[in-house]
């Protein structure tokens, strides 16, 4: 049933040729502004925090900001603002990482 | 990012530093809880972090979980201005005086004012009249919702207004009133005469009540009856009314000097300043001794003070001014000019009311130590009449006789 609901989802995003987080929920999204102010929607983890990294869990993945002088601005539900030097932003696929 | 402004004024923030144990743990906890982290900070093993105060309690059971020590920071917002009030008992208690007395002074009428009479007797005694019946500057505001009693207590104590009006406005109440026109001046009924003032010839006469004693032409002395107040030989007595206007003679002396000495300032002037301690005076600057012919100085000091102390150390500045002296001269023919204007302002500074110039006669005009000597002789028509009792005609009745 939530596969076929997915999938019913897919297809209408692609036959309107919209982006996938208008329709489809739980679809994260990044903001990245200059390099300096990252926003990071519909997260559903913070896993790590410290001065040059920070790594979120997200839906089926893993993102890894690395930079300098990181500071989070805000942890809320679903959401983080993270201000710093970003220097790399790596998604990576689920593997040991719970 | 800060939290919202209104949960930080209302909720209240904290800002803390957490440090020791699995301060990873702490945050993946938060973030399950679903509290929200504002400017979230990691270095080495201290983290700072602000949270709101609502949310404190389940964050601090979660570092004690977690076994992370919090050192707090900084805290914002009402609650804890609320507890810092509490300590100073007496910094709420001036707010309360503060907010008490605007409220008391709020409402009291600070100012009374009288409009519509220009009579500043009646505006006092208007005043003092409100304040009796409890209209005055320190009165309690809410007497006044509606003046209709206090207008007709008012108009009761004034007899003399015909109309008064009261609006408060604010804290200031007016006053406007309207005074009764004063009836007219009561008929004069203590009989009388109307003799001559002083010598003349009479031009006109206007008697409007009473018998008229001269005619036109005729000439009177002072004290003589023009105008009788006796009727029917001294039978019957009425109050003499009229005008007697007649032709009076003045005669001035004047002398208008043909030179006038005048002294002006040529504008030249020299400055010097002095320093003063006490009676000393010392010259500090402007050294120069011009020669003038005439000099007028003035001085300009300074009132150093402190307070109400006037320093013993001054500045004293004067200035010499130079003076020059000059003779005007004036023709005859101006002098003559100016000595018939003074004669004229003196004449009609005479008492006996309005006078009309009728004619000038320069006499005499003579000319002797620079100076211009003339006599005047001035005729003007003027009211001479003046009220005096009444004289019976007994002896002298025979003297106005033909005039009756």
């Amino acid at each position: 049933m939530r596969r076929w609901k997915r999938r019913l989802q897919q297809a209408a995003t692609d036959l309107l040729s919209l982006p996938r987080d208008t329709m489809m929920s739980g679809v994260s999204r990044l903001t990245c502004v200059d390099g300096e102010q990252v926003i990071v929607e519909n997260i559903t983890g913070l896993l790590h925090v410290s001065d040059s990294r920070v790594e979120v869990g997200l839906q089926d993945r893993q993102l890894t900001l690395s930079g300098q002088n990181f500071v989070v601005t805000l942890v809320s539900v679903g959401e983080v603002h993270v201000h710093g030097n970003v220097q790399q932003i790596l998604y990576q696929t689920k593997g040991g990482v719970s | 990012m800060r939290p919202p402004h209104w949960a930080i004024r209302w909720v209240g923030s904290l800002r803390m530093d957490w440090h020791r144990g699995d301060i990873e743990g702490v945050l993946q906890d938060c973030y399950r809880h679903g509290i929200s982290l504002y400017r979230l900070q990691v270095r080495g093993s201290h983290c700072q972090v602000e949270t709101l105060l609502t949310d404190f309690p389940k964050v601090y059971s979660l570092c004690r979980v977690h076994g992370v020590k919090i050192h707090f920071i900084e805290k914002y917002g009402f609650p804890f201005w609320l507890r810092w009030l509490r300590k100073r008992p007496s910094f709420l208690l001036g707010f309360g005086m503060f907010a008490l007395l605007l409220l008391v002074l709020q409402s009291m009428i600070w100012q009374v004012s009288v409009s519509g009479v220009q009579n500043e007797d009646l505006k006092l005694a208007i005043v003092q009249a409100a304040q009796e019946t409890g209209l005055y500057p320190g009165a309690p505001r809410s007497r006044f919702a509606n003046v209709d009693w206090l207008q007709t207590a008012l108009l009761k104590k004034m007899p003399r207004l015909l109309w008064v009006g009261i609006t408060v406005d604010g804290s200031t109440a007016n006053v406007e009133a309207i005074e009764k026109i004063p009836p007219s001046l009561s008929v004069q009924t203590t009989p009388r005469d109307i003799v001559a003032a002083k010598p003349a010839v009479v031009a006109k006469v206007f008697a409007i009540r009473g018998t008229a004693k001269v005619f036109p032409g005729q000439i009177v002395h002072p004290g003589q009856v023009l105008i009788s107040g006796a009727l029917a030989n001294g039978d019957q007595q009425v109050p003499a009314t009229g005008k007697v206007l007649a032709e009076v003679w003045y005669t001035s002396r004047v002398e208008v000097p043909l030179h006038v000495p005048l002294t002006g300032l040529t504008g030249q002037s020299v400055v010097r300043d002095y320093l003063k301690v006490g009676n000393w005076r010392v010259r500090l600057w402007g050294f120069a001794q011009p020669r003038y012919a005439g000099e007028l100085t003035r001085e300009q000091q300074s009132s150093w003070q402190i307070g109400h102390w006037q320093l013993p150390l001054q500045w004293e500045q004067v200035r010499v001014y130079e003076v020059q002296s000059s003779t005007f001269a004036r023709s005859e023919q101006i002098a003559r000019v100016m000595a018939l204007q003074l004669v004229t302002q003196d004449v009609l500074s005479q008492p006996g009311g309005e006078k009309e110039i009728l004619g000038q006669s320069v006499l005499q005009p003579t000319i002797a130590h620079g100076k211009l000597y003339v006599t005047v002789l001035t005729r003007t028509e003027e009211n001479i009449g003046a009220y005096a009792p009444i004289h019976l005609p007994q002896g002298k009745n025979s003297d106005n006789g033909p005039g009756a």
